[in-house]
């Protein structure tokens, strides 16, 4: 579907490259006949900095997660570190009265926690250290990475006349939605299920569209709202991490 | 699916309590099954009472990739033993099994015996005992290879 093909194979993030020019290198935007440089330039007013993610159909939760503990180490967000740890050990009891079999469940949540008690007290000390955790192919990050899709449903799943509208139009149940196209390891993510997992957590997503249409526009879609702001590009098929100047 | 697949040669922590929970009435679950490669599991049972399989028996083979619980388990009708593949619109003479949640629908939430109840399932709902279309050349070209590394097509929500 899309022309610009994100990499299949990992790392799950890459290190921190200098936007817009790692993106002009390492994809043929250049000879593309949209407007994808001029959108790139324009969004170079706003960003310096991109990570890469792993394209593997769950490239939007592995952003967040990645976006989301990274900002847990930040000075000044010790209480939201404290708020989130707080949820992730009480989602277990909800995702079980839900109907989830807790000792699968249970392993899941225990990455997760794992990663959110190996947050530094602060960034800048050791930064490059939370990386390579969040980037090891046998950490706690992959298994916290699906458990955001669970967390996902769940949200879902509590808050029916929010999402039953929209869902019941596409799908039998709120259940058959969640478990073709939320729980499925290589689906991904979109804006039901972004609007949900920025909701779960308390926190806000910027997406910038990188969609070739208009080379006088780039169109920001803003998900939820909360202290700790996540910053993604999304092409065509696939989001990747944008950081401010 | 990349071709190269291995599996576990023994069980995970997650495996293990799964095993341990396995309980559906009529279905025996074998652990250490001596003539399968190590890692593997069999999973025993009747045809559903009321389906058109009421007086057969069946194997299941279970083995889990190095990958799982992020990709399915492969999961086959064992014919080793002499016991058959079901004939189904959806089972192959080779018992490979064409079931969404064992390919592209695959959730890591899934358990052994969830999978196991789709499998039976499967038997339950079907109206005539067939084949499925071109199921000749698929089982002497796949022959045991695992069904992991076939692309599916799941075209059919009605049986």
């Amino acid at each position: 579907m899309s022309e610009f093909l994100p990499d299949p194979t990992g790392p799950f993030v890459s290190d921190l490259f200098s936007f817009p020019a790692h993106l002009l290198e390492s994809q043929n935007y250049a000879t593309s006949s949209g407007h994808y440089v001029a959108q790139l330039n324009l969004l170079s007013q706003t960003y310096s900095g991109t990570r890469t993610v792993m394209g593997d159909g769950s490239c939007f939760y592995r952003s967040f997660l990645y976006g989301l503990i990274m900002q847990l180490a930040d000075e000044g967000n010790e209480d939201e570190r404290v708020r989130i740890e707080e949820y992730i050990k009480g989602s277990l009891a909800t995702l079980t009265s839900q109907g989830y079999e807790e000792m699968i469940m249970e392993g899941f949540q225990e990455e997760l926690l794992d990663l959110l008690s190996q947050i530094p007290p602060s960034r800048t000390s050791d930064e490059i250290n939370l990386h390579n955790i969040l980037i090891h192919p046998n950490g706690p990050s992959q298994m916290s990475t699906w458990y955001c899709r669970p967390l996902c449903s769940s949200y879902i799943k509590s808050n029916p006349e929010t999402f039953k509208p929209v869902l019941l139009i596409d799908y039998p149940s709120i259940d058959s939605y969640c478990k073709s196209q939320i729980e499925p390891s290589s689906v991904e993510s979109e804006e039901i299920s972004i609007q949900a997992i920025v909701s779960a957590f308390g926190v806000k997503v910027n997406v910038e569209y990188l969609d070739g249409h208009d080379g006088e526009k780039v169109m920001r879609h803003v998900f939820g709202e909360g202290r700790i702001e996540i910053d993604m590009l999304y092409r065509p098929g696939h989001y990747d991490l944008l950081y401010r100047k | 699916m990349s071709n190269n697949l291995e599996f576990c040669s023994s069980f995970t922590r997650r495996q293990l309590k799964e095993i341990a929970k396995f309980s559906v009435p009529n279905f025996t679950l074998d652990q250490n099954p001596t003539d399968c490669p190590p890692g593997s599991l069999r999973v025993s049972f009747s045809g559903p009472s009321d389906s058109l399989y009421s007086t057969e028996n069946f194997l299941l083979r279970i083995r889990f990739p190095t990958t799982h619980p992020f990709t399915s388990p492969e999961i086959i009708f064992d014919t080793s033993t002499g016991l058959p593949s079901p004939f189904h619109p959806h089972i192959y003479s080779n018992g490979h099994i064409c079931l969404s949640i064992l390919g592209d629908e695959w959730s890591p939430a899934l358990t052994i015996q969830s999978v196991v109840l789709s499998v039976a399932s499967l038997l339950s709902t079907c109206a005539e005992k067939v084949r499925p279309e071109g199921d000749t050349i698929y089982s002497e070209r796949v022959g045991d290879r695992s069904p992991l590394l076939t692309s599916w097509l799941f075209d059919d929500d009605t049986v």
